[in-house]
């Protein structure tokens, strides 16, 4: 999510190109119904509205060039939505202890939920692009709170490989995911920046 | 200290999952102490073990189900503004217009033409007159004159009437008569964003509504008020004929008076957001322009973005220079 990636997506965007139309969709899609599920939507209103936004990007993508950039077009879109479906009288009831937050999401949080989703979505790719025994082990452990014991049995594997292949897990995110953030840090400073 | 051997994966991970118990958080902790790299290693692993938790609701995201709901909501958006639409719309209604012209052909002994302008049509009557009708208008004329000229009008057209005392030219449109004998004017009946207007531009005419009649001069204009009643006025709007000229001319002028200027010259209607910018005043002429350079223009002068839906404009922003 460099950057210049961004610009050149952007001018074929403008250019009328179809395939950088769907190309911002993969590359974003993902991150941005994360994004707004952290405005404590639910998933399926989260993937309805993110849709919305990029119907919007499609009717104005060749107006583009009046927003800082993409990614600041597509987060603020989503950002402003999730607000206003916050505020309307539907779903006030449900969130009514989220109003009270509305105040702070309105201001300084937001960049925050975006340097989340970010770094989360980054931390899905990682996970996804694991061998696949490694990825089985480390989800039954992370998310489906299952013993390494249990994961053994299971599998029909020693405790030992558990461990070892969870580790493994572990080192390969964090050898992808910190280069990383130190760069989506100077992206987001340079992103506040540009506002 | 990339990969700590000295420490075990097991006691490591039972830290992460928080299930280690107090003598093994312990040997951790002192683990950690030794050097600033074993603090922050596990600090990382920590904050990736916190953040792993959204794997199950990114991994649950069906892409191809949302591609496939953007694209229909894009094709639902897309009807109102489609080219194809408007082409397949533009030929029915000129099949329409054609088969009114033919039924009057065949059973109509006068043989009215009904004449709907696709696009900007220049139309040399039977007895010699002008009309420019602006994109959408409707005149109705017989093939040939009788005693007078009588047509029947709807749109926008401005009118070159060919000099003869003795056959009076007669436009009927909305409720109202307009009657001349030699003379030029631009004529737009009512729509739901505007009123009845007439404007002189030379000769002499005689207009009348079931309840009043007017004589008009030269570089006056005449329109329907909101009461019904007429008004006359010295015309005042040097491009009220810009749809035909592609001349628009602008001194000092109000925001809210250009958009409708522009807006009457090109068959769109702008809708201002920001109510303030209509107080912001222009100074500018635009000679045979298209609509999308002016916008261009305007943005870059006022800072405003425009959004186009179908016929209406959305104005966002714009603040005076």
């Amino acid at each position: 999510m460099s950057t210049d990636q961004d610009i050149a997506l952007q001018q074929r965007l403008s250019r009328g190109d179809e395939t950088a139309f769907q190309e911002t969709f993969e590359l974003y899609f993902r991150v941005l119904v994360l994004f707004a599920t952290k405005f404590s939507l639910d998933k399926e209103t989260a993937e309805d509205l993110v849709q919305d936004v990029f119907v919007k990007l499609y009717e104005q993508k060749d107006r583009l060039q009046f927003h800082s950039s993409l990614k600041a077009f597509l987060y603020q879109s989503v950002r402003n939505r999730c607000i206003d479906l916050i505020r309307s009288s539907k779903t006030r009831e449900r969130h009514h202890v989220e109003i009270k937050a509305g105040a702070e999401l309105e201001g300084l949080n937001s960049e925050e939920l975006m340097i989340q989703s970010e770094l989360e979505e980054k931390i899905f790719q990682s996970i996804q692009q694991l061998p696949e025994q490694c990825q089985l082990i480390f989800k039954m452990n992370r998310f489906e709170g299952k013993k390494n014991q249990e994961i053994a049995e299971a599998l029909n594997i020693s405790k030992r490989t558990v461990e070892t292949q969870i580790s493994k897990a572990l080192k390969r995110l964090r050898e992808d995911i910190y280069p990383y953030l130190d760069m989506i840090i100077i992206a987001i400073a340079l992103w506040l920046n540009g506002l | 200290m990339n990969n700590p051997s000295d420490i075990s994966q097991e006691l490591m991970l039972k830290y992460l999952s928080e299930t280690a118990n107090e003598q093994e958080s312990k040997v951790v902790e002192d683990w950690m102490a030794e050097s600033e790299d074993n603090a922050q290693y596990i600090r990382q692993l920590k904050s990736l073990w916190a953040n792993a938790q959204s794997f199950s609701l990114l991994e649950s995201i069906d892409m191809d189900k949302n591609w496939q709901g953007v694209q229909s909501k894009i094709g639902q958006h897309r009807v109102g503004n489609n080219r194809v639409f408007w082409r397949v719309a533009a030929a029915v209604v000129f099949l329409i217009s054609a088969a009114f012209l033919i039924k009057s052909l065949l059973y109509n002994p006068p043989q009215q033409i009904i004449f709907t302008a696709q696009e900007q049509t220049e139309l040399t009557l039977p007895d010699g007159s002008l009309v420019t009708l602006k994109k959408g208008a409707t005149l109705t004329y017989p093939e040939e004159f009788g005693n007078e000229r009588r047509v029947q009008f709807e749109g926008e057209a401005f009118f070159d009437v060919f000099s003869n005392p003795e056959k009076p030219f007669v436009i009927q449109a909305d409720d109202t008569e307009t009657r001349v004998l030699g003379t030029s004017f631009n004529l737009k009946t009512a729509t739901p964003y505007s009123g009845f207007e007439l404007v002189l531009v030379e000769g002499k005419v005689k207009f009348s509504t079931p309840n009043e009649q007017i004589i008009l001069s030269p570089g006056q204009r005449v329109a329907l008020g909101p009461n019904g009643l007429l008004e006359k006025t010295e015309n005042t709007n040097q491009n009220f004929q810009a749809w035909q000229t592609g001349t628009l001319v602008f001194e000092n002028e109000k925001m809210s008076r250009v958009f409708e200027d522009i807006g009457n010259a090109y068959n769109v209607r702008f809708e201002l957001q920001n109510a303030a910018f209509a107080d912001c005043t222009l100074t500018a002429r635009y000679d045979q322009e298209n609509l999308e350079s002016i916008l261009n223009t305007l943005e870059l002068l006022f800072n405003t973005t425009f959004n186009r839906q179908q016929e209406t404009i959305l104005v966002n922003g714009g603040s005076c220079q």
